[in-house]
C-alpha cells in the first residue's frame, strides 16, 4: 500500500481555516461589547432623534440654522464612523490579531498546524473584516433609515449611502492591515496605534503641507460625500487647510497601504520567533 | 462556525440587504411609507418641469416675524399697502401664506410664474381685473384672467380655492398644462435631489441650475462670469426668526472648480475681516459665515444678525424720508 503524499493546503484554504476558527472567537468576545457600544450609540442617538422629529420637537441646528436629514446623516457619517468608529475599531481588532493569541499563549497551537504562518494572519484578517463590516454597515443602514426621511427622501440619498458604505468597508480594510501591521512589529501596538490616530493624524489634518499624505485619514476623508464639519477649532483649521486628492489617487493609495501593511505583517509573522512568557 | 455565529451573519447581512433594497426601491420607485414628509411644497406640482430654477417662501412666518418688524421700512406699508388691499382686496401682512416661484429661463419677470397660498377674494379680483381691462376666460378648467395691453401682458390663473398662480399668459398656461400633464418639476430628478435636501422648516429656499441661466446677460463683471460658469447648481436656503441665518450651496462642475470657488470665497472673506475689523457690527457678520463641503460641493453657511437688520432698516427709512414728497434733496 503506497503512502498518500502529504499536501500542504495553499494560503487561501488554509486563510479561510483560520478565518472560519477566529469569527465567532473574535465576534462572542468582550471586545465586542466596546465594538457595540461604539457602534451603537450613533442608533440610540438617531432614534432619539427620530421621535423627538415625529413628536414635533424643534429640528436640529447646524451654524445657526435647520438641518436637514441629510444633513444631519452626513454630519454622523464624520464624526461618529469615519473619525472614530473606523479607525478605533481597526486599531482595537488589527493590533489584537497575532497580539491575542501571544497573549493567551494559544499561537504556539496555531504554529503547530500544517498551514503557513502567513495564512493564520490572513485569516484572522478577514475574521476581523467580515466582524466589523457586518457590525458597522448595518449600523449605519439603521441610521440612514431613522435619519433622512424626517426632511427627505431616501432615494435621492441612497447614492451617497451606498458611497458611504463602501468607504466605511475600504477604511476599515485599511486601518486593519496597517494596524495589523504595527501589531506584529512593534512591542505596545495599541499604545501606538491610539497615538497614530488621535495624535498624528488630527495634527497633520490640521496642518498645512505635504505631511497629511503620510496618514489614512487623507485619502479616506477624501472620498467622503458630505460637508466636512465645524464643529470645533481643529475642525475649522483642518477644513481651511484641508486638500482633497483625486478619487484615483485615494483608492490606489489606499490599496497600496492595504497590500503592503498586510505583506509586511505576514513576512513578521513568519520570521518572528515567538517566545512565550511563562 | 457556530449556529449563534451563522444567525448573527444572517441577521447582519439581512440588516444590509433590506437597507440597500429599500433604497433602491426608494431611488426608482419614488416615496416609500416611511417618509415622513413629503418632498417640497405639494405647490411644485403647477410648476413645469424644464423650470430651470424654483423658489419658495413662507410670506406668514416671514410676516410674523421679528425680522419683518426690524425690517418694517422695507415691507410695503401705509398707503401701498392699504392700495393693494382696497384693490384686489389682498392683505399681503395677512392673506399671503407662501409663495413659490419658478423660471423656465433667464431670472426675469418674462419667464416667471409664482404661485401664491392664501386667502382669496377671487370675484373681487376678477371684478378688479375687469374694470382695468383684463378677459376672464376657462384654460383647461382653470379660470384665467388676462390683462389687457401690448406684447406679453400679465395673468392671474386661479388654480385651486386659495391658490393664484401670477406670471404672463404663456408662463400661467404652462403652470395650469405642467399639473394636467402631470410633466411637473416633481419629474425633474435632478431639481427634486436638491429640494429633497432641504429641511421643511426652512422660512425661504431656492433651487436652481446657472448652466442655461443666460449669465452673459446678467451685466455681472467678467470675472465673476467666469467664476460662476463653473458653477452648474446653486441652492440657498434661508430662515427667519429674530435675525436671518441660512447656507448657501454651490454645486461646481468639477472637484478642481469647486476648490477655486471655495478659495475665492476664502479670499473675499479674509479681505472682509480686514475690512470688517473696524466695524464690530460687519466683523460679527463676517465671523458668522463659514466656508465649508467637499467634492463638488461648496457650502457658505452664514448670519445676518438683528443689529445688521437695524442697520438696513435705518439706511431704508432714511431714503424713504428723503422721496416723501416736500422734502427738498
Amino acid at each position: 500500500m503506497s503512502e498518500r503524499p502529504v499536501t500542504r493546503p495553499s494560503l487561501f484554504s488554509s486563510a479561510m481555516r483560520v478565518f472560519d476558527l477566529s469569527l465567532g472567537e473574535m465576534l462572542w468576545s468582550r471586545r465586542t461589547i466596546f465594538m457595540a457600544l461604539v457602534v451603537g450609540m450613533p442608533v440610540v442617538i438617531s432614534l432619539i432623534f427620530r421621535v423627538l422629529h415625529e413628536a414635533g420637537a424643534p429640528g436640529l441646528r447646524v451654524n445657526n440654522a435647520a438641518a436637514s436629514g441629510p444633513t444631519i446623516f452626513g454630519l454622523m457619517m464624520w464624526a461618529f464612523f469615519v473619525r472614530f468608529s473606523v479607525p478605533v475599531l481597526g486599531v482595537f481588532y488589527g493590533t489584537a490579531l497575532i497580539a491575542d493569541e501571544v497573549e493567551d499563549k494559544t499561537i504556539t497551537y496555531l504554529f503547530t498546524r500544517p498551514v503557513s504562518r502567513a495564512s493564520v494572519l490572513v485569516g484572522k484578517y478577514f475574521a476581523y473584516l467580515a466582524c466589523t463590516i457586518l457590525v458597522v454597515l448595518p449600523s449605519v443602514i439603521i441610521v440612514w433609515l431613522l435619519v433622512v426621511p424626517t426632511t427627505s427622501s431616501l432615494g435621492a440619498t441612497f447614492p451617497d449611502l451606498v458611497k458611504d458604505l463602501g468607504l466605511l468597508a475600504l477604511g476599515l480594510a485599511v486601518y486593519g492591515a496597517l494596524f495589523a501591521f504595527i501589531g506584529t512589529a512593534i512591542k505596545r501596538p495599541l499604545l501606538v496605534g491610539l497615538l497614530y490616530i488621535f495624535g498624528w493624524e488630527t495634527a497633520v489634518m490640521a496642518l498645512p503641507g505635504y505631511l497629511k499624505r503620510f496618514s489614512v485619514a487623507y485619502y479616506l476623508q477624501g472620498l467622503v460625500p458630505h460637508a466636512m464639519p465645524s464643529d470645533s477649532a481643529v475642525s475649522i483649521i483642518q477644513s481651511i487647510f484641508r486638500e482633497v486628492p483625486t478619487l484615483t489617487d485615494s483608492l490606489i493609495w489606499l490599496a497600496i497601504i492595504t497590500v503592503a501593511s498586510l505583506w509586511f505583517a505576514a513576512s513578521n509573522v513568519t520570521r518572528r520567533e515567538y517566545v512565550l512568557e511563562q | 462556525m457556530t449556529q449563534r455565529t451563522r444567525y448573527f451573519l444572517l441577521g447582519s447581512s439581512m440588516v444590509i440587504i433590506v437597507g440597500l433594497a429599500t433604497g433602491l426601491v426608494a431611488m426608482y420607485g419614488g416615496n416609500l411609507p416611511m417618509r415622513s414628509t413629503t418632498v417640497g411644497p405639494v405647490e411644485l406640482a403647477y410648476m413645469p418641469g424644464g423650470a430651470n430654477a424654483v423658489g419658495y417662501a413662507n410670506v406668514h412666518e416671514v410676516m410674523n416675524s421679528e425680522f419683518r418688524q426690524k425690517l418694517r421700512q422695507v415691507f410695503p406699508t401705509g398707503e401701498e399697502k392699504n392700495r393693494i388691499q382696497s384693490e384686489i382686496g389682498v392683505d399681503i401682512e395677512h392673506d399671503i401664506d407662501t409663495v413659490v416661484v419658478g423660471f423656465t429661463g433667464n431670472p426675469d419677470e418674462k419667464n416667471a410664474v409664482a404661485l401664491v397660498r392664501g386667502r382669496f377674494n377671487t370675484p373681487q379680483i376678477e371684478a378688479v381685473a375687469i374694470q382695468h381691462g383684463a378677459t376672464v376666460a376657462d384654460y383647461n378648467g382653470k379660470r384665467l384672467i388676462s390683462m389687457a395691453g401690448p406684447g406679453e401682458s400679465g395673468a392671474v390663473a386661479i388654480l385651486e380655492p386659495g391658490l393664484l398662480a401670477l406670471g404672463n399668459a404663456t408662463t400661467v398656461k404652462a403652470a395650469i398644462d405642467a399639473a394636467k400633464s402631470g410633466q411637473n418639476i416633481t419629474k425633474n430628478t435632478d431639481v427634486m435631489k436638491f429640494v429633497s435636501e432641504l429641511d421643511g422648516r426652512n422660512t425661504a429656499w431656492v433651487v436652481g441650475r446657472l448652466e442655461g441661466m443666460g449669465l452673459a446677460n446678467t451685466g455681472l463683471p467678467q470675472q465673476a462670469r467666469d467664476q460662476l460658469s463653473a458653477v452648474q447648481w446653486f441652492i440657498v436656503n434661508l430662515h427667519v426668526d429674530g435675525g436671518v441665518n441660512g447656507v448657501a450651496r454651490a454645486i461646481a462642475r468639477d472637484d478642481q472648480a469647486a476648490e477655486n470657488l471655495r478659495d475665492v470665497v476664502r479670499g473675499g472673506l479674509a479681505a472682509a475681516h480686514l475690512m470688517g475689523g473696524r466695524d464690530t457690527r460687519l466683523d460679527a457678520v463676517v465671523n458668522a459665515i463659514q466656508v465649508a463641503g467637499t467634492g463638488k460641493d461648496v457650502a457658505v453657511s452664514f448670519t445676518i444678525p438683528t443689529e445688521i437688520l437695524d442697520l438696513i432698516n435705518g439706511v431704508a427709512g432714511m431714503r424713504n424720508l428723503q422721496q416723501a414728497p416736500g422734502v427738498k434733496k
